[in-house]
């Protein structure tokens, strides 16, 4: 049955070369751009390399703080990271980084441009990166506020050209300090970065006071099961903290979320509720993807319909010997699947070519992203999700074709 | 072996209502050769048709087999086509597509049947008409005789009780003509029932039994 | 003659109607893309040209990373050392203090109300000292910058742009006028004063939307609060590496403070990447667009080609030229757009009609863009017409009969 649905859908295919090919280039160009954004949105939610450890840590981002009327959100302060999170009993180690910035430094006579983080000694151990030269930094360097730095490789080269970086003096903004390592270009939400220094070499120390300010941290769990036990304590510490805070507000929020929950949070907004929208996130990810596969899928349904006629006295016969509506639908949206699967193929193929190109000319920096066996499995959903909604009408119309109709007439 | 009892049918074209068949009552017995004669648009096709569940009778009673047919559902007719039916076309209607082999197989797909079973049922059904030898070759590789021989292969492959021809020679010059006519009558006398609408009063009269249709009734 | 024309386009258009809907549908949604895509740019192109009330060539800004919270004051005699001593270097030629640097992506809004509680809206707000509208070189319409008579005055003093002041008090100059940011009688409401009226002032720069705009006055004596970034105006022809020198004076003058420096040209360069990005989006999405419609419009112009080659040879025997077959294919097609760009502004007429979207949809975009989606969406399908009108007309009559 399968062997004959298939001779018959390719010798139809190979013998409507035209058909064929404007078909093909519909698929391949509609999976091509879905696989691509398919392939970005994996390396967001399930990252593998520098943020790997993703599954096992937990971000906290914002504190937000309302009353009555009107309510705040900011970035963390240290004072929480230190008072608060790395007293928590449930994690493994908290690390705590602050936001980019960008700062110039100032290097034989020239001027260079350079995305700062500053983090502690955790941040390295939590964050799996490749140290191409020396060292990062350790948690004796962060306690004794020594003026050390990481940089990355794009920085090594634009503030050194070839020359080995390690050991040189770099003036940040007034402060000099000594690089002690290099580390591979990431592009990941928490590793990207071209310098980085211990917080605590700040000109001065008034953050550790503050509850609000410019710092995140991430939590690693001792393993994966541990992630319900550690949103739970940060209830916990939601509540103390806004006790302890000196403002006046009604409730505090501070929430650890994982890769989804944490971009579907940032991105709704749901700064005060315990869903972090995550649902609603994914759902209109795949009406996105859906709403841009309908005019492809017109397109399909249309010259499939238009070829009703062409397949008319197939369609008679396999009706008079006994195919049901059913099986002919079912018959017709195999082919147009099988279809679907070789662009699908060719797809992934430019995908991967794209993917390439992008991570190549730079539009998006040190993207390393990659098709592994979960962008395959999503692949193969979309293709054959697409398969179907471009071929049940179609094959539907045909299935309805009146027997004695198609079997009229002498022609062939 | 088919029954027709009060057997009316109307087309309902743009505006016009025509009446394609009018009280038709027709009884066909096992293993019997009935030709169904008649001028052009006088509803002979329409009549095989009905009888051949592909058209469904606007009034009256079918009865195939012993079993009346009142359901319209989908499923049970194609199920009925698929067992009890072979059809053959003047125009062959072979999917070019496929080659012979599998053109003839075409009926055992909508049956549960090993793909081993079919094919070995397809060669056998290919024997009777002696096209073994082209079992691999495509349609339109063969001459007029030869795809209509096939259409016969296909026809019969699946052991119907019953052989609905239209015009099976209309498309052949006389020699072919007569070879096709063999095959039929040798089918007929293995015992298939087959019901065959033609045009020539010769090969009507090798079958035994004529039917005559004008105007859409029976004449007798 | 021309009824029966009409019939021969229509009728061949009405029969085939499940495909030509579908096929409409596509080229409705395409045309839905290339309008977004069309009115954003339009309304760019509009903005980019509108007036953003002040001067970002050779102007320099200093963003000032203080350690404590943003509520906390600076002292008035630290604003008085910044200006004096960066206001020595040979390169400087003015400067001022603002609430935040131009170029970045920082709003304030505050709802403002006559003080009889006749009006309210609210309006984005800005604050700066007596310096900074020289240095930003913002020009008056009416009435005049703040100054050192402001000082200490019952109402602080304000600029308003010309939106909020036609807004606000209607065609009735503004200078003089009084407003204040709560309920008249609610104990916290503070007036204003305005002093001068802006023509504008956008402090995202050229794309940002005007919107009715309010400076008021900062007096490092008596607000309690803070500016968090310095504007200098720097002589033409000073170098990038100015930035190194100013970064020292500045750790001079503070050593505890961190100092974001950069040349507005720069803030502005980027702040037009981040503006664009929608538009790019868009473009990517309505190239995707255009080049499926473009497919589906061929595949099935091809199909219906090769279908209709009977039909078309008929024509031709009975005396249709090349030309009319021609004419007729594409014609077909040009009126098929027709049919679904005119569904489609139906739709979209709405916007301007019902102004769901305020002044960003006016008419002169909206008319822009109509044109140009349209265009885009006829030029594609006479393109995608071309070549199976051209094949259909060169068969010739006998070829076509004989066809099946």
């Amino acid at each position: 049955m399968l062997k004959n649905y298939f001779l018959i859908a390719c010798s139809v295919y190979v013998r409507r070369k035209l058909f064929t090919a404007i078909n093909l280039m519909c698929i391949v160009l509609t999976l091509t751009v879905l696989l691509v954004l398919t392939a970005a949105l994996q390396t967001l939610f399930y990252p593998t390399g520098v943020e790997g450890k993703s599954v096992r840590f937990l971000q906290v981002e914002r504190i937000t703080q309302t009353n009555k009327e009107s309510s705040q959100s900011n970035g963390l302060g240290y004072k929480v990271i230190e008072q608060y999170l790395r007293k928590m009993k449930t994690v493994e180690a908290v690390a705590a980084l602050s936001g980019i910035n960008e700062v110039s430094v100032f290097q034989e006579e020239r001027l260079v441009e350079v995305q700062m983080r500053h983090t502690d000694a955790a941040y390295w151990q939590i964050l799996d990166f490749k140290v191409l030269a020396g060292r990062v930094y350790n948690a004796d360097d962060f306690e004794k506020g020594r003026f050390v730095a990481v940089i990355s490789a794009a920085t090594a080269k634009k503030l050194f050209n070839v020359e080995p970086s390690v050991g040189k003096k770099i003036n940040v903004m007034g402060q000099v300090f000594e690089v002690i390592g290099v580390v591979a270009d990431e592009f990941h939400i928490n590793a990207f970065g071209g310098l980085w220094a211990p917080i605590t070499t700040f000109p001065n120390s008034s953050y550790r006071n503050e509850f609000t300010g410019y710092f995140s941290a991430l939590l690693l769990a001792k393993n994966v099961g541990d992630i319900a036990l550690i949103k739970d304590e940060i209830a916990q510490i939601s509540k103390q903290i806004n006790a302890d805070e000196p403002g006046q507000w009604q409730s505090t929020h501070i929430w650890a979320d994982g890769k989804l929950d944490f971009v579907a949070r940032t991105l709704m907004n749901n700064q005060t509720v315990t869903d972090s929208g995550a649902g609603k996130l994914v759902a209109i990810i795949v009406a996105f993807m859906l709403l841009f596969m309908v005019v492809p899928a017109l397109n399909l349904i249309n010259l499939n319909s238009g070829r009703i006629q062409e397949r008319a006295s197939e369609i008679g016969v396999r009706k008079a010997f006994g195919a049901s509506n059913a099986q002919l639908v079912a018959q017709f949206v195999m082919e147009n699947i099988l279809l679907c699967l070789v662009g699908g193929s060719v797809g992934l193929l430019l995908a991967k070519g794209v993917l390439v190109w992008l991570g190549s000319v730079g539009i998006v920096p040190h993207l390393q992203e990659d098709l592994n066996g979960q962008v395959l499995a999503y692949g193969l959903v979309i293709t054959v999700v697409f398969g179907l909604i471009s071929g049940v009408i179609p094959a539907w119309r045909m299935a309805q074709l009146d027997p004695v109709l198609a079997l009229k007439g002498g022609a062939t | 072996m088919i029954k027709l009892e009060n057997v009316s049918k109307t087309y309902q074209t743009d505006k016009i209502e025509t009446l394609a068949l009018k009280n038709i009552n027709l009884n066909v017995k096992r293993a019997e050769f009935v030709s169904i004669m008649g001028p052009s648009g006088c509803g002979k096709s329409t009549l095989l048709n009905v009888i051949g569940l592909l058209d469904r009778p606007g009034m009256g009673v079918i009865e195939i087999d012993g079993k009346a047919l009142n359901t319209g559902r989908d499923k049970d007719l194609a199920a009925m086509r698929n067992r009890t039916f072979g059809f053959i076309f003047q125009s062959f209607h072979l999917i070019n597509d496929l080659r012979v082999l599998d053109n003839v197989e075409l009926p055992l797909l909508y049956r549960s049947c090993s793909a081993k079973e079919r094919r070995q049922l397809a060669q056998d059904a290919l024997a009777r008409v002696g096209l073994s030898a082209r079992m691999d070759h495509y349609p339109n590789q063969l001459s007029g005789g030869q795809q209509q021989r096939v259409a016969i292969a296909r026809a019969v492959v699946g052991r119907p009780l019953i052989l609905l021809a239209d015009e099976p020679t209309g498309n052949l010059d006389s020699q072919m003509g007569a070879e096709v006519m063999d095959i039929l009558l040798k089918l007929n006398q293995e015992g298939t029932t087959v019901v065959m609408v033609t045009h020539d009063e010769r090969q009507a009269k090798l079958g035994g039994r004529i039917i005559r249709v004008f105007d859409g009734q029976l004449v007798h | 003659m021309i009824n029966l024309r009409a019939v021969h386009l229509l009728k061949p258009i009405w029969r085939r109607k499940f495909k030509n809907s579908l096929l409409s549908l596509e080229i409705l949604l395409a045309f839905f893309v290339v309008f977004a895509l069309a009115l954003l740019a339009a309304r760019y192109h509009q903005l980019y040209y509108l007036p953003i009330g002040f001067e970002y060539q050779h102007m320099w800004s200093v963003e000032l990373q203080t350690s404590a919270s943003s509520g906390s004051k600076i002292d008035a005699v630290a604003y008085d050392n910044f200006k004096r001593n960066v206001g020595a270097m040979p390169e400087v030629e003015g400067l001022g203090f603002v609430l935040y640097s131009p170029y970045r992506w920082s709003t304030w809004t505050t709802t403002y109300h006559l003080p009889d509680g006749a009006k309210h809206f609210s309006a984005n707000q800005f604050e700066m000292d007596d310096d900074a509208a020289k240095a930003l070189n913002m020009g008056y319409l009416e009435g005049r910058g703040f100054s050192e008579a402001d000082e200490g005055a019952p109402h602080t003093a304000i600029l308003v742009n010309k939106i909020f002041a036609t807004k606000m008090f209607g065609r009735q100059s503004p200078i003089g006028k009084i407003v204040q940011d709560n309920k008249p009688g609610s104990p916290d409401a503070r007036s204003y004063k305005v002093v001068g009226l802006v023509e504008e002032f956008r402090n995202r720069g050229e794309f940002m939307m005007p919107v009715p705009y309010l400076i008021k006055r900062f007096s490092p004596l008596s607000n309690k609060h803070r500016l968090g970034a310095m504007v200098v105006k720097v002589k033409p022809n000073t170098s990038r590496l100015f930035e190194a020198k100013l970064t020292q004076q500045l750790k001079l003058i503070r050593s505890d403070w961190g100092y974001r420096v950069a040349p507005l040209v720069e803030l502005r360069k980027s702040m037009f990447a981040t503006d664009t990005i929608p538009l790019i989006i868009l473009s990517v999405i309505a190239a995707f667009l255009m080049v499926m419609v473009g497919f589906g419009l061929f595949g099935v112009l091809w199909q219906n080609t090769t279908q209709r080659i009977p039909e078309i040879g008929l024509r031709r025997a009975v005396g249709a030229t090349t030309a009319d077959i021609y004419k007729q294919i594409i014609l077909e097609q040009l009126l098929l757009c027709s049919m679904a760009i005119a569904v489609g502004l139906l739709l979209l007429v709405q916007i301007p009609i019902t102004g769901v979207f305020g002044e960003s949809v006016n008419w002169t975009v909206f008319g822009i863009a109509t044109v140009v989606s349209i265009f885009m969406i006829f030029s594609l399908s006479v393109i995608c017409s071309l070549y199976p009108a051209w094949r259909a007309s060169r068969l010739s009559p006998t070829e076509a009969l004989r066809y099946e």
